[in-house]
């Protein structure tokens, strides 16, 4: 039995997805957890990675194509299988050692599943645009509807292409867009409200400077912060939820997306169960998702599941910032510089390293009380870490 | 002894060859009507039964390397020039050793082996090739000698005038042989001739005799007459048989509503091909009953042989379908 | 191997005809040539002119105003040894041979199993501008490049016209052969050695970037006179000669193609169901993913060529709409 490659539900509410491009090309072997394909989510672009090992085939889905999730794109044959041998020889060391041409190759049967190309890529094929514009920007990942034709009737030629690609590399990118689209529905459908709070954070500075020396990693404030907004979400679970058709759905892990900035705008990995990981698990996974998304190779994994945003524009010297919610989140925490402030204390001017913090709250699944008493609840941590440990 | 006792001898051999020749046409026909209406055979169906006596007493006076062009009713033409049952079966089958691999047909078979540049479906339309043929063999040096089979139907074909003129001036050595069956399809041929029918070629200086074409002997020796004449370089020659058939147009035409059935009987019952060689024969006390009968005979067994190896045979590979589009 | 002298010899068209002929003639005694006024009127275009004189009447011969009479007795010819030349005065007049070309000469060695081969040679004529009117003047060979069976070249000038008769005489089967009228006293260099030009091979006169132009016949020296205007005005055109129309080259089109993203096919015959539509076909089929434009063909108008020559001129595509259709297709105002 070949092994399906389906079209992955990649987050809550999600429908479809579309591909965005075949990294491995039919008849192609593969081997288990390889990259394959990549997908485009309504939050982000994955690559997804092969199921099983074997050969590819029966590739249903084009590049262009909206897939509903769950939908078969393709099959994976086992080597040896039936239907395994194909018209193009398998790259790389043929996994377990079969040599194609001891397979025989009859007319492969017709597979279990045969998912029709679904969403039929209907929308690109009401714009005019002649083959070959066609296809350098499905070469370029552009998408021709989104340009502008210079031909006959307004269709998009080779030209339009090939001078469209310098402004949509440097303003546009696919995350981009998704960015802008996400953003703007956050911002158009979710009632945000916002609660600032300035904590005292010298024993967090301390904290660190221990921690880094004791463990060798290096660790960052956003590293501390996910640790404690993890414990203080353990304790305020009305802050992990989302509002879903008409109710507040509480999420069950505690999974904290951190907002990375990238070349071609924002994605948000996500830490999961961060409130299980100890410190060290913490930064090592934050470098690790942190640099993948840089590099642009989040897998689907990756981004799945955030119940709660960190965004964190300290390193960039911003006191303080209101950032928009990721739907559909309930609240996200935007984080300030670290700097000395005089501050009154005792009726005294002292000065205090101090942190700006921003709760963005969609009040639609928090109200201003809730808000309130969790960021209180963050900030007495970060103002005294050790009540971690009561 | 004398010569004039042997050649009575091989004379007589050589009129039982013509019987057997026109038996074995005759029981090839039937077997085909058989196949037809049994439907093992495609396609159409043209029987030359009747005509027996035109094939054999023409091909009879030529050499094997002589050309012959044939047409849509041309098994006879075929068998007469010396092709063999069983690949003509096959043929007629659309299976693969049929003269043409099966991609000829009933109206299609060719076999150079024998000199017999092929049959033709378009009426009239080897006129040219036959001339072509004779224009060769002069061109080549030889002696062959080129014949143009054709029905009633074709002298309305301008084609073989033109080629007949040509023929004339060139003298080229082929013979116009037309088998006036005297229907053309369904339509008898006098609504479809006007005037004298030698008159044709004799307008163009082509020499022109008529024979009846249900005698064997009679068109042989005038056969022979005529090719040598044209061996010789004097030219073409038109030999009009007049013969019958005795099916319609083809298998299917059952009713032959275009003529009587007592004029069918007349022919069958007076004019018959075998019969008239047969009872002249016995007449002259030169054979008896029990040789035809024996002819007969063997010839049902050579028919029936061929027939076995051709519903045996495979029929072309699909890969055929490509091949010999070209040269 | 070739003197300069010899590489800077020219011919004209007619003149290169009759030398692949005569050439032909002497290497192959099979070979001959049989036609109306073939012999002392050395044909109305007097390409034959002296043939008679070489090879006498018995191997050039004359006959009487019969195209399908002595174009069956070629046929008849060619099945059995030799290997005939059957000169049809205008290419109108193939219809009227059309039998013994359609369903005779292209269908004997098919229909026979492979066992008998009809190497002949159709010879005739195509073109316009001649002031001939509308039975003198058509270019026909579409209608035979339709027939499984033929082949059919079109030399575009002199050298063609030489080697491609020579390979046509070479060939074991029948080969239509259109000769440009309006070109017998075109001027080119031909080898005077024997050389031929083999069926199925296109051969780019004129390289470029910007539109690949197949042109036929009478119509490649049409198609490069545009590409030097469309070069004016920057527009960089490919020139492809395709020389026969079965077999074609259909690769050598479809590279072109892909690499210009644009093409435009120009054929003297009608334009409806004509040689550029199964060309521009071809074309739109392979090279599909690279074309950044429709296909475009240019055929004769669809109309019996007039007499009048300022209406007959109408009737043929011309430097002039090659150009202006190449500018449009290269998006240029």
């Amino acid at each position: 039995m070949p092994t399906d490659v389906i079209m992955p539900a990649l987050e809550m509410a999600q429908e479809t997805g579309k591909v965005l491009k075949w990294l491995k090309a039919p008849g192609h072997a593969v081997r288990k957890g390889e990259p394959i394909v990549e997908i485009e989510t309504d939050k982000v672009t994955v690559e997804i990675e092969a199921p099983a090992s074997g050969v590819l085939r029966d590739v249903t889905a084009r590049a262009g194509d909206v897939v509903p999730v769950g939908k078969t794109i393709a099959l994976i044959f086992a080597p040896g299988e039936a239907g395994a041998a194909g018209p193009a020889a398998p790259v790389g060391p043929a996994a377990g050692g079969v040599p194609t041409g001891a397979v025989a190759s009859p007319p492969p049967a017709a597979p279990a599943v045969k998912a029709s190309p679904a969403g039929d890529g209907t929308a690109a094929r009401l714009t005019a645009a002649s083959p070959k514009a066609r296809r350098l920007a499905a070469e370029r990942g552009l998408d021709v509807s989104a340009l502008r034709g210079s031909g006959p009737g307004g269709a998009v030629l080779a030209g339009d292409v090939v001078a469209a690609k310098v402004p949509v590399a440097e303003g546009v990118g696919t995350v981009w867009r998704i960015m802008a689209e996400r953003m703007t529905a956050s911002w158009t459908t979710a009632p945000h409200f916002y609660l600032v709070r300035e904590v005292n954070v010298s024993r967090l500075v301390s904290w660190r400077e221990r921690a880094s020396k004791h463990t060798g990693a290096r660790i960052t404030y956003t590293d501390l912060l996910v640790k404690l907004v993890a414990a203080t979400l353990s304790q305020h679970p009305g802050v992990n939820a989302s509002w879903q058709d008409g109710a507040i759905v509480r999420n069950a892990d505690i999974n904290i997306g951190l907002a990375v900035a990238i070349d071609d705008g924002l994605v948000v990995p996500v830490l999961h169960r961060a409130d299980t990981l100890r410190l060290v698990d913490i930064a090592a996974r934050r470098e690790d998702v942190v640099s993948r998304a840089q590099a642009g190779k989040l897998r689907a994994a990756d981004i799945q599941g955030g119940g709660f945003t960190i965004s964190n524009l300290g390193m960039y010297g911003v006191d303080a910032f209101t950032a928009i919610v990721n739907p559909p989140q309930a609240a996200i925490l935007a984080v300030g510089r670290i700097a000395d402030r005089v501050v009154a204390v005792n009726g005294q001017p002292v000065v205090q390293p101090t942190m700006m913090l921003t709760l963005s709250c969609d009040h639609r699944a928090l109200d201003g009380a809730r808000g309130a008493q969790f960021l209180g609840a963050l900030a007495e941590l970060i103002e005294e870490p050790l009540a971690l440990l009561v | 002894m004398t010569t004039r006792a042997i050649e009575p001898r091989m004379e007589l051999e050589a009129n039982l060859h013509m019987y057997r020749q026109m038996a074995k046409i005759r029981a090839f026909d039937e077997q085909v009507n058989e196949l037809y209406k049994s439907a093992k055979m495609p396609g159409l169906a043209h029987l030359y039964i009747g005509e027996e006596a035109v094939a054999v007493g023409v091909c009879e006076a030529l050499r094997r390397d002589d050309l012959i062009t044939s047409t849509h009713r041309g098994h006879g033409h075929c068998l007469a020039k010396g092709a063999a049952v069983n690949r003509m079966f096959a043929e007629l089958l659309g299976k693969e050793p049929g003269y043409c691999r099966g991609k000829g047909g009933s109206m299609h078979i060719a076999d150079p082996e024998t000199g017999n540049l092929g049959a033709n479906a378009i009426v009239g339309g080897s006129a040219g090739i036959a001339t072509g043929a004779a224009l060769s063999a002069k061109m080549r040096g030889t002696d062959q000698v080129a014949v143009c089979f054709f029905g009633d139907g074709a002298l309305g074909q301008g084609l073989l005038y033109e080629v007949m003129n040509m023929a004339a001036l060139w003298r080229l050595p082929v013979i116009y042989l037309c088998e006036n069956n005297l229907y053309g399809e369904y339509t008898p041929c006098g609504e479809t001739i006007a005037g004298d029918i030698l008159a044709r070629p004799r307008a163009l200086g082509v020499h022109a005799e008529s024979v009846d074409g249900q005698d064997v002997q009679a068109v042989h020796a005038t056969m022979r007459r005529l090719v040598e004449r044209a061996r010789r370089g004097e030219g073409p020659a038109f030999l009009e048989c007049k013969t019958y058939r005795y099916y319609g147009h083809h298998v299917g035409d059952v009713n032959r509503e275009y003529r009587t059935r007592e004029e069918e009987r007349e022919w069958m019952s007076k004019h018959d091909p075998l019969e008239t060689l047969a009872s002249r024969l016995t007449t002259q006390g030169l054979a008896d009953a029990g040789v035809f009968e024996r002819i007969l005979t063997d010839v049902k067994a050579e028919i029936d042989g061929g027939v076995q190896f051709a519903l045996a045979a495979p029929y072309p590979e699909p890969n055929e379908v490509d091949q010999d589009v070209y040269a | 191997m070739s003197t300069p002298e010899v590489a800077a010899r020219e011919l004209t068209y007619g003149e290169a005809v009759r030398e692949a002929i005569a050439e032909e003639m002497r290497r192959d005694p099979r070979v001959f040539l049989i036609g109306e006024d073939v012999a002392e009127a050395g044909h109305p275009f007097k390409v034959l002119t002296g043939l008679v004189q070489e090879f006498g009447t018995k191997r050039i011969i004359d006959t009487p105003i019969s195209e399908p009479g002595y174009a069956g007795i070629g046929v008849g010819a060619a099945m059995t040894g030799m290997r005939p030349i059957v000169d049809v005065m205008f290419g109108d007049f193939i219809t009227l041979a059309m039998d013994q070309i359609v369903n005779q000469a292209a269908k004997v060695h098919y229909m026979s199993g492979g066992k008998l081969k009809v190497p002949i040679v159709f010879r005739t004529t195509l073109g316009a501008t001649r002031r001939s009117a509308a039975q003198h003047s058509q270019s026909l060979h579409a209608w035979v490049s339709h027939i499984p069976g033929l082949k059919v070249a079109l030399p575009s000038g002199p050298y063609e016209a030489k080697g491609l008769m020579k390979t046509a005489i070479r060939d074991d089967s029948p080969v239509v052969i259109f000769e440009d009228k309006m070109m017998y006293r075109t001027k080119g260099p031909v080898p005077a050695e024997d050389y031929t030009i083999p069926f199925g091979v296109a051969e780019v006169k004129r390289a470029g970037t910007d539109i690949t132009i197949v042109a036929t016949s009478s119509m490649v020296g049409v198609a490069l006179g545009a590409a030097k205007l469309l070069e004016e005005i920057g527009i960089g055109a490919e020139v492809i000669d395709p020389r026969t129309t079965y077999p074609l080259d259909k690769q050598a089109m479809i590279d072109s193609a892909k690499k210009t993203s644009r093409a435009l096919v120009v054929d003297e015959g009608y334009e409806r169901y004509g040689v550029t539509a199964e060309i521009a076909s071809a074309i739109a089929e392979g090279a599909f993913y690279h074309l950044d434009a429709p296909v475009k063909r240019i055929g004769a108008m669809d109309v019996p060529v007039p007499f009048s020559p300022v209406l007959e001129d109408l009737t043929v595509p011309s430097e002039r709409t090659v150009f202006e259709t190449a500018k449009a297709l290269c998006r240029k105002a």
